[in-house]
């Protein structure tokens, strides 16, 4: 038994060492994947559509300051550490998926409709509070009552884009909200929350 | 911001060492700019640029004696940083040149003398282009922030207990939503603490 022991442990700390190597290869192999690709400019933009482009993101994990991710439901770069953007991680952060979904241009002064690649590497010049002042063209701060599936809720540290609106107060929001909780659809209730303001993205073909 | 104090001397003292190359390496004379900064609280905004960085965060800033505000005003641009007690929030408005209308803004979480992130904000432009602005945490010695570009070093006061808003035109990366500073801590005299080429991004 005493034999035994030590040769269990090596083989655990083996098994978890190699088992971290492969998380790192896959991470390096998906950050591989990952482009600088110019946006293609698209002249309609439907709501549907965006929430087809949002679902993409869904499950692909969360990653602050990120923009790019796959489409296989898994995170490639869990546990990241926080609010760090230098690790190369899977997903996006809430400013940088509504940019994405969005489809807005690098350019603020631009309000035209751009189709960035799921595995364009980009977040767009807005954060969450740049998204509640109203920022850029294609932004503007709107009434919470009135807000409507696509449009979004934003605070000074967060935004979310309504998935399904709800007359009880509580909106289903997809949103990338943390390295825990990743990209999904959440229960909020950022509509009767003070320090969330509504935001439009202007320019919707319908 | 009219009327911000005069330059101190110690600092633009501080810039010029720095720029003459501290440690013996003969380098090209760099022009020094030091930026004003005035501390003062949000109790009365008196300045045209406070008032509409208050309007700007309407609603997240409880405006009392105690909440503590940094103008700045530098050779790219202008920002306020405002700090509320009680919240771990830290607001920033950033300005191009004799703008009252904030071109962009931030906002960060400081807490113990520690910040979430840089918050650069790249929404500022000017006729020649983009420009980027980020807070750095200035260490416990540190009298001033020195950021290099060219043949150009921008100086910023510590100032108000409060990160320091700094600005570049050279680093920012519009397509990768980025941007690179040469950033130098300077003690008292202009003796040099730390140096790092800070690279930040857009995030949150």
């Amino acid at each position: 038994m005493s034999l035994l022991r030590p040769r269990v442990v090596f083989l655990a700390a083996f098994l978890v060492a190699l088992s971290l190597v492969a998380a790192k290869a896959a991470l390096g192999a998906f950050v591989s994947q990952c482009n600088y690709n110019a946006p293609t400019p698209s002249p309609n933009m439907y709501r549907d559509g965006s929430v087809t482009v949002a679902l993409v993101a869904r499950f692909e994990g969360y990653h602050w300051g990120g923009g790019c991710w796959n489409d296989n439901d898994v995170d490639e770069g869990p546990n990241e550490p926080l609010q760090t953007v230098s690790s190369g991680g899977e997903g996006g952060d809430c400013s940088g998926l509504t940019f994405k979904v969005w489809r807005e241009s690098l350019n603020t002064g631009d309000g035209g409709h751009y189709q960035w690649g799921k595995l364009r590497n980009v977040h767009g010049p807005y954060s969450a509070a740049s998204f509640k002042a109203g920022d850029g063209v294609p932004n503007a701060t709107y009434s919470k009552v009135d807000a409507t599936v696509m449009d979004a809720f934003a605070s000074s540290t967060h935004i979310g884009m309504i998935y399904q609106r709800s007359t009880s107060g509580a909106d289903q929001i997809i949103e990338a909200k943390c390295e825990a909780c990743g990209t999904n659809i959440f229960t909020r209730t950022y509509r009767a929350d003070s320090s969330y303001g509504g935001v439009r993205r202007m320019g919707w073909t319908g | 911001m009219d009327g911000l104090r005069p330059l101190v001397l110690c600092v633009a003292a501080a810039g010029l060492l720095f720029a003459a190359g501290c440690r013996g390496h003969p380098k090209p004379p760099a022009r020094v700019a030091v930026g004003a900064v005035r501390v003062g609280t949000a109790a009365r905004p008196r300045s045209a640029q406070l008032r509409a960085c208050l309007r700007r965060y309407h609603g997240d800033i409880r405006l009392s004696a105690e909440t503590r505000v940094v103008e700045r005003r530098g050779r790219l641009g202008a920002s306020l940083t405002i700090a509320v007690p009680r919240s771990p929030l830290l607001f920033g408005c950033d300005f191009v040149r004799r703008r009252t209308a904030p071109c962009g803004g931030a906002v960060g979480v400081w807490r113990r003398n520690r910040l979430n992130d840089p918050r650069l904000d790249i929404l500022c432009a000017d006729r020649r282009g983009h420009l980027g602005a980020a807070w750095v945490v200035p260490l416990p010695r540190a009298r001033s922030i020195a950021v290099r570009e060219g043949d150009r070093i921008d100086v910023y006061p510590v100032a108000g207990r409060l990160p320091v808003r700094i600005w570049t035109r050279d680093g920012v990366d519009v397509a990768r939503s980025s941007a690179d500073f040469d950033v130098s801590q300077l003690a008292r005299g202009g003796r040099e603490l730390a140096r790092e080429r800070l690279r930040t991004f857009v995030a949150g």
